[in-house]
């Protein structure tokens, strides 16, 4: 194999990798502010927190 | 080491970083979620480095699957990606969805998720950027995924304003629209990650 196709195999592992770990941060802040409402005895979150989320998936997609 | 050895060892390092940072997050969860966000990119690249000082030059790991010539075949390459990515999957917990709030905010951290992915992808350095030289995905791919999941997010945010005007069969409609999108986008994105 030469150098640009060991390049493009470790860049498509490492995006793997990144799909992965996004997938579990981004879950853990749900799961942590689902933990929270439930907290202060909410069973849904509110619209300033889905906001939070709404804005960091628009900042994500700015980026593109 | 030489060329098939370098592959094979950054293989074999990436898919043992993802192995241990699965178990970690498993059995550390509270430890692991306070770990900087490029911690994977990083153990990995240590591990590689680590591998690389270890094995020596032409280390007899040329046919590890046993498919004859496959050290100029990036297939078995494809195969230890896509086991990274179900062992990955399996150590991640799903948030609970029992609601169009939760739905939403679900599909939000999903739509990050899949705008991240498509940017490491890409290795574009700026917003609305070329991607970088031998990138995965061509500009163009990446501006096809970043307009879907735009789209996607639209859906969102339209549902979030239904769900706090009290029309949840509107909220419910508009959310199942984003869920469609970002599906197929999805399915792009793990077919390029192959």
């Amino acid at each position: 194999m030469n150098s640009a196709a060991i390049l493009q195999a470790i860049n498509i592992m490492l995006a793997g990798l990144k799909l992965v770990e996004s997938l579990g941060i981004n879950y853990q802040e749900v799961i942590d502010a689902q933990k929270n409402a439930e907290a202060e005895g909410r069973r849904k979150l509110n619209r300033a927190e889905r906001r939070v989320f709404i804005d960091q998936a628009q900042s994500a997609i700015d980026k593109l | 080491m030489n060329g098939s050895t370098n592959v094979q060892v950054s293989a074999i390092a990436t898919f043992a970083s993802v192995l241990i940072l699965w178990l970690a997050r498993y059995f550390q969860p509270e430890l692991m979620a306070t770990t900087p966000e490029m911690f994977g990119e990083l153990f990995t690249g240590f591990l590689i480095v680590v591998l690389g000082w270890l094995v020596p030059h032409d280390a007899s790991v040329t046919k590890p699957l046993g498919t004859g010539s496959s050290p100029k075949s990036p297939a078995w390459l494809a195969l230890l990606a896509l086991a990274m990515l179900i062992l990955g999957s399996c150590g991640i917990q799903h948030p609970r969805v029992d609601s169009v709030s939760d739905g939403i905010v679900v599909a939000a951290a999903d739509i990050e998720t899949a705008a991240q992915t498509t940017q490491q992808l890409c290795g574009n350095t700026q917003p609305g950027g070329e991607c970088a030289p031998g990138a995965t995905i061509s500009t163009d791919a990446k501006n096809r995924l970043r307009d879907q999941l735009q789209t996607a997010q639209d859906q969102l945010l339209l549902a979030d304003m239904a769900l706090q005007a009290d029309e949840s069969v509107e909220a419910s409609d508009r959310l199942a629209r984003a869920e469609a999108l970002l599906t197929m986008v999805q399915t792009i994105l793990e077919e390029r990650a192959r």
